[in-house]
C-alpha cells in the first residue's frame, strides 16, 4: 500500500500542530513534516505528495523543481484575494479561514485522490459577482496586446498559469513575464485584481 | 502447533481444521501468533473459498486489535477470493456476510470512507434476509447502529434509533447472548444520552452494569463511564465523581485505556468545578492527547475543561488548537447553541483574529455551562 507524505508549511506553530492531527487521519498517511519557512524547502525526506500551506508562502509555487510536478498544493487563505493568487500560481485547492472547518478534511482527501482544480473556478465565480456591481472599463484604455488579452481571458476562466502555458504553447516563465506586464498595464498588483478588471472590461 | 499450521495439509480441500483452530485462537486473544501462522499458510492454501476464509481471519485478528490499515489488504484479498468461487450455497453466502461486516468495520467506521456504507448495508440486509443466522443479524444491527450514530454525528438521534436498539436487545435476549445484551444496552444508553434524555440513559447504562456482574469488566467500565458523563451533563458533581472513581478502577483493572482517559477528563471537569485549574488542565491534557491519538469522537470531554482554562488564561491561540479537532472526523457534533460560537471561534483562530476568538470562546463557555458540557 502506497504511503502518502505530507508537508505542512505554516508560520503559526499551534496551527501546524492542529493541522498535523487532521492530516494524520487521512488514509495511508506516512511521513508528515512541519516546515516553518521557505528556508525549509526542499526538506530532507524527498518529494511530498501533498503540501498544506499558508497562502503567504505561495511564491514557492513559482520556482518548483521538475521532480515536484506531481505534488498537490492546498493553500489556507484568509480571503478570496489570497486564494486567487495561490491558485493562479498553481495551487490545486484552497481553504478559506471563514469556511466550515469540517470541509477541510474532505477537501484534502479529494485533492489527494484527483488532480481537478475546482477551487480556482469557484473563486473566479466569486470575483465575477463582485465585478457585476462595478462600472465597466474600455479595453483599449490599457493598450493590451492580443496575446495579453488571451492570457487574461484564460485567467478569467479560472485557468492557472501553468495551464495557460500549456494551452498557449508557451513556457511557464514566458507566461509569468506576460502576466507581470499585464499587471503593470492595468495598474494592479495581483491576479485577482487583474481578473476583476478583465471582467469589467468584458474580456 | 506452529509447524503444523505453517504447513497446512493441502490434501484437505478446505483446510477446515486449520482454519477452525485459528478461529478458536482468535477468540482466545492470541492475535499476533494466529496472524503469523495464517500469513505463512496463505501461499499453500489452494482453494479460493479457504483462501477467502484465511484472509478474512487475518483481517479480523487485526480488526480486534484496532489495527485497521493492516487489516484492509486482507479484507480486500478475501473479497477477491470469494468472488473467484462465487456459489449459491449457504456457506458461501455466510462468508460473504462476514466479509461485508468486516468491510463495514474496517473501511467505513475506522478508515473514514463513509461514502459507500449504505450500499454495503443494503447488500448485507438482502443476504441476511435469506442466509444469515442470529449471530450475524445481531452484528448487523450493531453496524447499522454505529452507522446511524456516525451519520447523526452522535447528536439528536431519531426515535427510530431507540426502537432499533430495543429490537436488537430483544433478539439478544431470545438468543440468551449476555454480551450482546450488554452491548445493546450500552448503545441504547448512548442514544438516550445524545437525545439529551439523561435519566433514561442512566437507566439503560445501570441495567448494563447489573448484567455485567463481576464478569464483563470491560463492558462494565464502559457503562459506569457513561453514567459518570450523564451526571456530569446534569451538573451533579458528587455523583459524577462516584461513578468516575468506579470507572477508573475498572478501566485500570481491565486495561481499557480509552475509558480511563474518559474518566480523567471527568475528573478534570470536577476539578474545574472545585476551582483547581492546574490539576484540571493536567488531567484534561493527558486525556486529550490520548483520545486524539486514538481518534475518539468524544474528544469534547477533555476539550471543554481545557477551553475553560484557556479562557481564564486569555490564551486564544492554545484554545483554537484544542478546539480545531472538534471538527476533525469522526466527530461528535455539539448542540447548535454551542456550535453557534464554536464555529466563529475556530474561524477567528484560523484567521489570526485573537480578539474575536476570545470573545466567541467566552460565549461558548457560557453555552457549555448551560447545556451541561462544562
Amino acid at each position: 500500500m502506497q504511503m502518502v507524505a505530507i508537508v505542512i508549511l505554516h508560520h503559526r506553530k499551534e496551527v501546524q500542530e492542529a493541522l498535523e492531527k487532521l492530516v494524520r487521519r487521512l488514509a495511508n498517511v506516512g511521513q508528515v513534516d512541519l516546515w516553518h519557512s521557505l528556508s525549509d524547502f526542499p526538506g530532507k525526506n524527498g518529494v511530498p505528495d501533498l503540501v498544506l500551506m499558508d497562502a503567504s508562502f505561495h511564491p514557492l509555487l513559482n520556482n518548483l523543481p521538475e521532480n515536484w510536478i506531481n505534488t498537490r498544493w492546498v493553500v489556507l487563505a484568509k480571503n478570496e484575494g489570497e486564494a486567487a493568487e495561490a491558485l493562479f500560481a498553481g495551487a490545486h485547492a484552497c481553504f478559506l479561514s471563514h469556511q466550515h472547518p469540517e470541509e477541510l478534511f474532505p477537501l484534502l482527501q479529494k485533492t489527494l485522490e484527483s488532480n481537478e482544480g475546482e477551487t480556482l473556478v469557484r473563486i473566479v465565480q466569486q470575483l465575477r459577482s463582485k465585478a457585476d456591481n462595478q462600472p465597466a472599463f474600455d479595453t483599449n484604455e490599457y493598450d493590451l496586446t492580443t496575446k495579453e488579452k488571451e492570457i487574461l481571458r484564460l485567467m478569467r476562466n479560472g485557468v492557472h498559469l501553468k495551464g495557460i502555458a500549456t494551452a498557449t504553447g508557451n513556457t511557464y516563465e514566458t507566461i509569468r513575464t506576460h502576466v507581470k506586464r499585464i499587471y503593470k498595464k492595468l495598474g494592479v498588483a495581483s491576479a485577482s485584481e487583474a481578473v476583476l478588471k478583465a471582467m469589467r472590461m468584458n474580456i | 502447533m506452529a509447524t503444523t499450521l505453517s504447513n497446512p495439509d493441502t490434501t484437505l480441500p478446505n483446510h477446515n481444521d486449520f482454519l477452525d483452530q485459528c478461529r478458536q485462537r482468535i477468540s482466545s486473544g492470541a492475535f499476533n501468533n494466529v496472524i503469523a501462522d495464517l500469513v505463512n499458510a496463505l501461499p499453500n492454501i489452494s482453494d479460493a473459498f479457504s483462501s477467502a476464509q484465511a484472509n478474512l481471519l487475518v483481517a479480523d485478528a487485526y480488526l480486534q486489535q484496532k489495527q485497521f490499515s493492516p487489516a484492509l489488504p486482507y479484507m480486500k484479498e478475501a473479497e477477491v477470493h470469494l468472488e473467484r468461487c462465487r456459489a449459491s450455497n449457504p456457506a458461501w453466502f455466510g462468508l460473504k456476510i462476514d466479509c461485508l461486516m468486516t468491510k463495514a468495520w474496517i473501511i467505513y467506521f475506522n478508515l473514514h470512507h463513509s461514502q459507500n456504507l449504505d450500499d454495503c448495508l443494503n447488500e448485507l440486509n438482502e443476504l441476511l434476509l435469506e442466509y444469515g443466522n442470529n449471530r450475524q443479524r445481531m452484528a448487523f444491527f450493531s453496524v447499522v447502529s454505529l452507522g446511524m450514530l456516525r451519520r447523526y454525528q452522535w447528536y439528536n438521534l431519531p426515535l427510530e434509533a431507540i426502537s432499533h436498539s430495543q429490537y436488537s436487545y430483544e433478539l439478544a435476549r431470545q438468543e440468551n447472548n449476555l454480551q450482546a445484551m450488554i452491548s445493546v444496552l450500552g448503545e441504547l444508553g448512548m442514544i438516550h444520552m445524545f437525545r439529551n434524555e439523561l435519566k433514561l440513559a442512566i437507566q439503560a447504562f445501570s441495567k448494563a452494569v447489573e448484567l455485567c456482574g463481576e464478569k464483563e469488566i470491560g463492558f462494565k467500565a464502559i457503562s459506569t463511564n457513561y453514567i459518570a458523563v450523564c451526571y456530569r451533563m446534569l451538573n451533579k458533581v458528587s455523583e459524577c465523581e462516584h461513578w468516575t472513581i468506579q470507572t477508573l478502577a475498572l478501566a485500570r483493572a481491565h486495561g481499557v485505556k480509552v475509558y480511563e482517559e474518559h474518566a480523567n477528563s471527568n475528573l478534570a471537569w470536577i476539578q474545574i468545578k472545585r476551582g483547581n485549574l492546574l490539576t484540571a488542565e493536567e488531567l484534561a491534557r493527558n486525556s486529550y492527547d490520548y483520545l486524539d491519538k486514538v481518534q475518539h469522537p468524544f474528544i469534547w470531554l477533555p476539550v471543554m475543561p481545557l477551553l475553560y482554562v484557556c479562557l481564564k488564561n486569555g490564551d486564544w491561540r492554545q484554545a483554537g488548537k484544542y478546539a480545531f479537532p472538534l471538527y476533525t472526523p469522526p466527530r461528535k457534533r455539539l448542540p447548535d447553541s454551542m456550535e453557534a460560537h464554536l464555529l466563529p471561534m475556530v474561524n477567528a483562530w484560523l484567521a489570526d483574529d485573537g480578539e474575536n476568538c476570545l470573545q466567541q470562546l467566552k460565549m461558548l463557555i457560557q453555552e457549555a455551562e448551560i447545556t451541561g458540557h462544562l
